[in-house]
């Protein structure tokens, strides 16, 4: 294997690797607000704009691979 | 990852016109539409709620000028009445005095009348006694002497009564 | 200016000429190449139309909205009063117009990026393609969080005066380069998000349309559906971190 097939592979288990814990947590979270948002209708609103700054924060982990992803990608020759 | 300055100063500038641009062409005017309606809508409710007002207090200077004429029509009315049963008892007890005082005179011309009748009575009696005295005793006397005498009789005997 | 961005084109921007890791080495290519591109005509097609629409929208400030007006008065009335929860009203007064282009702006460019109206003659052949979407690419993202990041400072300057400063060494003077780079990272992660999910979603759908001929149609649109609902979350949370960002800065004691 060349040089071109370890970024190929160093790409795929950055993106590959890094959404495993964002999606954990994000479905953890989601549950949560969702659970929140049943018990108590009146606060929806404000449980969903928490629950989504709370998924973009999550969401950075997995862009950080995503991008790391992406400069390994622009590597290959 | 590439960064090219050019590009990035391109994004900032026409961010920056577009924001400038949205705020003078749209945002503004909107917002002075949606004051403009927000201040029509509280004038609106404020002369609504000062007309209200008006017609409350009119309502109720109109309930209590009606129940201020109905209680002078009462007070009419009771003084009416009141008129009324005083005239209707001055003029029971003038019709009674009247009649009190027609009993009264009637009274007075019976007990009139009955001495008068008394007196004739009387009189009579006196020449019917003298007469049948004269004839009895066929003595004639002097009239007015034997009158004298009958009368004092009389009296007499109307004391010894 | 000239020399810096020469040697940033060198790509020895960040840790001098000999050093080890040259900047291209760990993923950054800085440049400054002046020139019309794709994207550049989009960026403007999008602000042509805001405007417009917003133009249209206030043109006749009726008492009783209808229409278009009625849209653009609950679509702008709706998102100030959002951020004017969310931060407060004085805050809002200022940076609440910049909040909402930002909102629209974004959503407006993540969306057209999926209008398959970018014609090319490569190869000989007409073909037509999605649009790149101004989003999907990081110099315009980071400078939106240029933006952002001046934003947040200026807020809190205003708001606390010199000892805005403070805040930096809030706990001890030890936690000063940690704070650096928290404050320089907030804005990165804002650039990087929006340029990740935007960029992922359209690569995706290009790759998915290359997989098969059975699948290039229908797997692509099924992704754009979804990518529908995240160009909105993306602009939404846009928007909505550099309100917290400048509200933080501006709550600084």
């Amino acid at each position: 294997m060349d040089v071109n097939g370890f970024y190929a592979l160093s790409a795929a288990l950055a993106i590959g690797i890094s959404t495993i814990g964002p999606g954990i947590g994000q479905g953890l979270a989601s549950a949560k607000a969702l659970e929140g948002m049943a018990r108590q209708p009146e606060i929806i609103g404000d449980l969903r704009t928490n629950m989504l700054i709370c998924l973009a924060m999550m969401e950075a982990l997995a862009i950080y691979g995503l991008v790391f992803a992406f400069m390994l990608f622009g590597k290959i020759a | 990852m590439d960064i090219d300055f050019a590009q990035m100063i391109f994004a900032i500038t026409n961010f920056l016109i577009l924001l400038v641009a949205m705020y003078f062409l749209m945002y503004k005017p909107l917002k002075q539409t949606m004051e403009k309606r927000h201040d029509k809508i509280k004038s609106d409710i404020e002369t609504a709620e000062s007309l209200k007002a008006d017609a409350d207090k009119m309502k109720e200077e109109i309930s209590a000028e009606l129940a201020k004429s109905r209680e002078t029509a009462q007070d009419i009315i009771n003084r009416a009445q009141k008129t009324a049963d005083a005239q209707k008892e001055e003029i029971i007890a003038s019709a009674r005095a009247e009649a009190d005082k027609l009993v009264e005179k009637a009274n007075a011309e019976i007990k009139e009348e009955k001495e008068k009748a008394l007196g004739e009575i009387r009189d009579e009696a006196a020449t019917l006694a003298i007469s049948a005295a004269s004839k009895l005793i066929n003595q004639s006397l002097d009239d007015d002497a034997h009158k004298k005498l009958v009368d004092k009789y009389i009296e007499e005997a109307g004391e010894v009564q | 200016m000239n020399a810096v961005l020469q040697l940033a084109s060198e790509g020895s921007f960040l840790l001098g000429g000999d050093a080890m890791w040259e900047t291209s080495k760990i993923g950054f290519n800085f440049s400054f190449a002046p020139g019309l591109t794709k994207w550049m005509i989009v960026f403007w097609g999008v602000m042509l139309f805001m405007i417009v629409a917003g133009v249209i929208g206030v043109r006749k400030k009726a008492l009783v909205p209808t229409g278009w007006q009625n849209f653009s008065e609950w679509a702008v009335g709706g998102l100030t009063n959002f951020f004017t929860k969310m931060i407060g009203p004085k805050l809002t007064k200022t940076f609440g117009p910049m909040l909402v282009t930002f909102f629209i702006f974004i959503l407006l460019s993540n969306y057209s990026g999926m209008l398959p109206l970018n014609f090319s003659t490569e190869e000989g052949t007409l073909s037509l393609s999605n649009l790149q979407a101004p989003t999907s690419v990081f110099s315009v993202t980071a400078g939106f969080a240029l933006i952002v990041f001046c934003c947040v400072h200026f807020a809190g300057f205003r708001e606390n005066k010199l000892g805005y400063f403070k805040h930096l060494i809030s706990p001890v003077v030890i936690m000063l380069p940690f704070s650096i780079i928290d404050e320089i990272v907030h804005p990165f992660t804002l650039a990087l998000r929006l340029f990740g999910n935007i960029h992922g979603e359209e690569t995706v759908v290009e790759q998915l349309g290359t997989l098969s001929v059975v699948t290039s149609g229908w797997v692509p649109a099924c992704m754009e559906i979804l990518g529908v609902l995240f160009g909105l979350i993306q602009a939404l949370i846009f928007s909505l971190l550099a309100a917290i960002y400048i509200s933080e800065a501006a709550e600084h004691e």
